[in-house]
């Protein structure tokens, strides 16, 4: 039996309410992420966000994806973000300026981008293929060790690069003092 | 096997959460809202690159995989980025970008 065969058919009309629910909530999470004054707030609704695009990676059968999106993302990137704003939460009152002077511009250059964008979008014809969609785990797994395998090992320097630059930002400057002294 | 939701709703979506997230990342001050912006922009994009791969390229799951690369680097970038919002929390006292111009002439 093909993975087609034995996934849950349903209706169109519940698929449609199903997107449009969650797009509807990563909208407004991801508005809640840029006006929230309260910054805790702010990274709790970029979770809600971020759950909504593991939601619709889903619905494009990435289910793969939506479970690294989950990890990484929900479990990791959020919480190092949450931790940096517990850090620093010292400067977040009530009476401090939220935006700075260029908001107006910055309104009018987003929205000019997304009627762009929604304009072209809504014009152009994709070549758009009737198959199947490839397992996703299988494929992924396959095509990383194969087809990929020199970017992924790539991505193992990066990560190293990364958190190598970030404890050694992080790190007192013992040295200079111990050197003044 | 027929979808449901074209391929248009999806670009849709992501364009919305992309304009919103650099409305964020050009008027908050606070660094790590930025940060957060970006992610959200990050975000869209690979919306976009598995919309493309289910649709265009099915069999080929390459919009997948580009989209696996991009989570891994906006990991990195949060990371290095967070560490260099705390760096300068902790010499100049303040994360606002606008406050942060001992760099600028």
């Amino acid at each position: 039996m093909s993975p087609d065969q034995i996934s849950l058919k349903v209706s169109f009309f519940t698929q449609w309410a199903i997107f449009l629910g969650i797009s509807g909530v990563m909208i407004i999470a991801a508005w809640a992420v840029v006006s929230l004054r309260n910054i805790v707030h702010a990274a709790l609704c970029l979770a809600v966000t971020l759950m909504g695009v593991a939601g619709i990676y889903i619905f494009l059968h990435a289910e793969f994806l939506a479970a690294v999106q989950v990890l990484v993302y929900v479990g990791g990137i959020l919480v190092l973000v949450l931790f940096a704003v517990l850090l620093t939460q010292r400067l977040s009152g009530a009476q401090i300026r939220l935006s700075n002077e260029q908001a107006l511009p910055a309104v009018l250059l987003s929205a000019v981008f997304l009627l762009t964008m929604l304009y072209i979008l809504k014009r152009a014809a994709f070549p758009i293929s009737p198959a199947a969609p490839a397992p996703s785990v299988e494929t992924t797994g396959q095509m990383l060790l194969t087809v990929y395998v020199l970017p992924f090992e790539v991505a193992s320097v990066v990560l190293i690069a990364a958190m190598v630059g970030a404890i050694y930002f992080l790190q007192k400057e013992k040295k200079e003092e111990n050197i003044k002294k | 096997m027929m979808e449901a939701i074209p391929l248009q709703a999806y670009l849709f979506l992501a364009a919305a959460i992309f304009s919103t997230g650099l409305y964020g990342a050009l008027v908050r001050r606070n660094a790590i809202a930025v940060l957060m912006s970006i992610e959200l922009m990050l975000n869209a994009v690979n919306i976009n690159f598995v919309a493309f791969s289910r649709f265009v390229t099915p069999q080929l799951i390459t919009g997948q995989i580009f989209a696996l690369f991009v989570i891994t680097v906006a990991a990195a970038e949060a990371v290095v980025g967070i560490a260099l919002v705390i760096s300068i929390y902790r010499q100049q006292d303040t994360i606002f970008v606008d406050k942060i111009n001992i760099m600028k002439w």
